[in-house]
């Protein structure tokens, strides 16, 4: 075990976390037991092995690491105050398997970033409570690594046992992850009136859609451009999947930025319009609103909302239909009522470890009580009107509040 | 500020913090509508495309919604939805699925594992700079093998005997020539053709417990238990996947001695 001095740690600033202490009137000291007795570093439980004695209102506690070498990391928590003479420090060092260099420094820039992550913004004073939570943090983390570490390593040697040398097709199957493209040219988009385009290439556009994109064929990348600053979050519409035998395309998007009138998006009426032309059917675009209509009022009034079927161009060119799905936050509480349902029965079933059938029965009733039926019935309607939509022949958009 | 901007900020701030807040339905409804439709997306391939294309690289909040970030208003079981509504649909067409629902609690034990780069971060843009911050396997181990990778996951799985004639479908019927294109599920969907997915909602081991309901000391799995005694949310939030547990749980023993 490696033990710094107070100017190496000073030295290693790079890597502190300050934490004020409130005043305290009495603070429990923990025994340091990280020193094993036989001078060989071992695995050591983060939280023994520091203590908080002697604290004061002006005083801070900072937590350091830092590598020693390749193959400990070391965690020093120090306390520091006005008074130099005060100034105590702990060191724990946690061992690691031998690792690679770089994975070490990997392991160190994500460490750079833990501090916004570990709970110093809750109201919570006891300081030690602080220190611990941010090393059982750190101890975390650090284990899941290892344990990942090791998972691979053991997967590793057990395909190498069981895979034959001959077949690595499956292999090569599984690696190919990054299908959509093809997935598109399945259904021949290319030879029909669409484009692929690569103008989100780096996520200026669009952030939170993916690179490659697929737009009606007739809409210039300026068209484009403006489009997407006229949905919410800039999340225009675009293709996902297309019938194969009626040709009528599937497309999401986010809200339009309507407001009360919607009558000020003319980018936007030219990319429903065009797709609705790229539809051989020549039936109207069907716009599927995932909301309640009173909900989407609601966000008209802020500047969002819904798109104005006669600005558009009337029935003839789209129509809109809300599908009455409640929000998320109806869904979590449900699923919180038939958890609490299961709660109030299930003292006898975590005693033996299983589940009596009375339980069970009583478990599916709490279920149908939160509604939880119900919300997915709705959903399922709702696509299943889409898909009829689909196969009369109508194009759809679909879209909520922002089409996450 | 006067009474009239009063009432206007009043108004805005109440929309604002309940009824505004509202999405994540794009992805579920144009996902349930391809997998009534396409006959592709209903093999495990297609699957794994689908959730590819329309949950990752349209951005889902997976981070958010499974309640990784923090904001326990953003967490919501959107994802587990579709993937029983998917399941009802497995119900009411058995032959028509390439997987079983044994496939659906799997991807939900990896869903919640956090082992997998496709069910982290929030969008693709995110989710590549995770991937890049995050220790890379492929430098340690030197291979080409990405252990990150859900679809090379599963296709280890399928290399497994036992798990394979868990997972894949044995009534599986391929579609025939003329509906290799399109070939539409149309279920029925009123709030009672709705069956509650047992699997997913109340744990693995329902199966066993339903066989030993009869038996007065019902046989206790001792590595399967804890999905029983902690349900729904807790039980994925605070203990390690099933599928992999048999995997890891010797390496922790090694490893950890808190």
């Amino acid at each position: 075990m490696k033990v710094h001095d107070t100017n190496q740690i000073t030295y290693l600033h790079k890597y502190t976390i300050q934490i004020p202490i409130p005043a305290l009137a009495d603070c429990k000291i923990s025994t340091p037991s990280s020193v094993p007795s036989n001078g060989v570093s071992s695995p050591t439980s983060p939280s023994q092995g520091y203590s908080l004695a002697g604290l004061d209102t002006q005083s801070r506690i900072s937590l350091t690491f830092d590598t020693i070498d390749h193959t400990h990391l070391e965690f020093i928590v120090k306390k520091a105050s006005n008074r130099a003479s005060q100034r105590s420090q702990r060191t724990m060092v946690v061992e690691f398997d031998q690792l690679h260099e770089k994975s070490i420094q990997l392991m160190n820039d994500r460490l750079l970033n833990i501090e916004y992550r570990s709970g110093l913004e809750t109201s919570d004073l006891d300081p030690m409570l602080w220190v611990q939570r941010i090393v059982d943090y750190l101890w975390f983390e650090l284990r899941l690594d290892l344990v990942w570490l090791r998972w691979a390593k053991y997967l590793k040697q057990s395909f190498q046992t069981f895979q034959s040398s001959v077949d690595k097709a499956w292999l090569r199957k599984a690696m190919m992850y990054n299908t959509l493209d093809s997935d598109y040219q399945r259904h021949y988009v290319q030879d029909l009136d669409w484009r692929f385009s690569d103008l989100n290439e780096g996520y200026d556009i669009c952030p939170t859609y993916p690179s490659t994109l697929v737009f009606p064929g007739n809409l210039s990348d300026e068209d484009i451009r403006g489009a997407a600053a006229q949905r919410s979050i800039g999340r225009l519409p675009a293709l996902v999947w297309l019938h194969a035998n009626t040709k009528a395309p599937l497309c999401r998007a986010s809200q339009p930025l309507a407001g009360l009138s919607g009558t000020s998006l003319e980018l936007d009426k030219k990319m429903c319009v065009s797709i609705k032309n790229s539809c051989p059917s020549g039936l109207p675009l069907r716009i599927a609103d995932a909301r309640p209509k009173l909900n989407a009022n609601a966000n008209a009034v802020q500047g969002k909302g819904f798109e104005n079927i006669a600005f558009m161009g009337g029935p003839s060119v789209a129509s809109l239909i809300f599908l009455d799905i409640e929000n998320i936050h109806v869904m979590r509480n449900s699923l919180y009522k038939a958890k609490d349902g299961l709660e109030a029965n299930g003292e006898a079933s975590s005693v033996s470890g299983t589940m009596a059938a009375a339980t069970f029965d009583s478990n599916v009733n709490n279920l149908h009580a939160s509604k939880w039926s119900n919300h997915i019935a709705s959903v399922l309607r709702g696509a299943m009107g889409i898909a009829d939509s689909l196969m009369i022949g109508h194009p759809v958009l679909v879209h909520c509040s922002d089409g996450w | 500020m006067d009474g009239n901007s009063f009432h206007v900020f009043l108004f805005y701030y109440l929309i604002n913090s309940f009824i505004f807040l509202l999405r994540d339905r794009t992805a579920q409804l144009s996902s349930l509508a391809q997998l009534m439709l396409d006959p592709y997306y209903r093999t495990i391939e297609g699957f794994l495309v689908l959730i590819q294309r329309e949950w990752c690289s349209f951005g889902h909040k997976f981070e958010d919604r499974l309640g990784r970030s923090g904001h326990s208003k953003e967490k919501s079981p959107v994802f587990i939805q579709m993937l029983d509504a998917t399941w009802q649909l497995l119900h009411q067409y058995p032959t028509s699925f390439e997987f079983t629902g044994h496939f659906l609690t799997i991807l939900m034990e990896c869903l919640y594992s956090g082992f997998f780069f496709t069910f982290r971060a929030n969008c693709e843009l995110d989710r590549m700079k995770l991937q890049r911050n995050v220790l890379s396997l492929n430098e340690i181990t030197g291979d080409e093998l990405e252990y990150g990778n859900l679809n090379f996951y599963i296709h280890a799985l399928l290399r497994c005997n036992n798990i394979a004639t868990l997972v894949m479908n044995a009534n599986y019927r391929p579609p025939l020539p003329h509906e290799k294109q399109i070939q539409y599920l149309r279920p029925r969907c009123g709030n009672v053709d709705i069956d509650v997915w047992r699997e997913g909602l109340f744990g693995w081991n329902f199966n066993i417990i339903e066989l030993s309901s009869q038996a007065e000391i019902p046989p206790v799995n001792v590595l399967e238990s804890h999905a029983v005694t902690n349900d729904m949310f807790g039980r994925y939030d605070n203990s390690f996947s099933f599928c992999y547990y048999y995997f890891i749980y010797y390496f922790i023993s090694l490893f950890v001695d808190i």
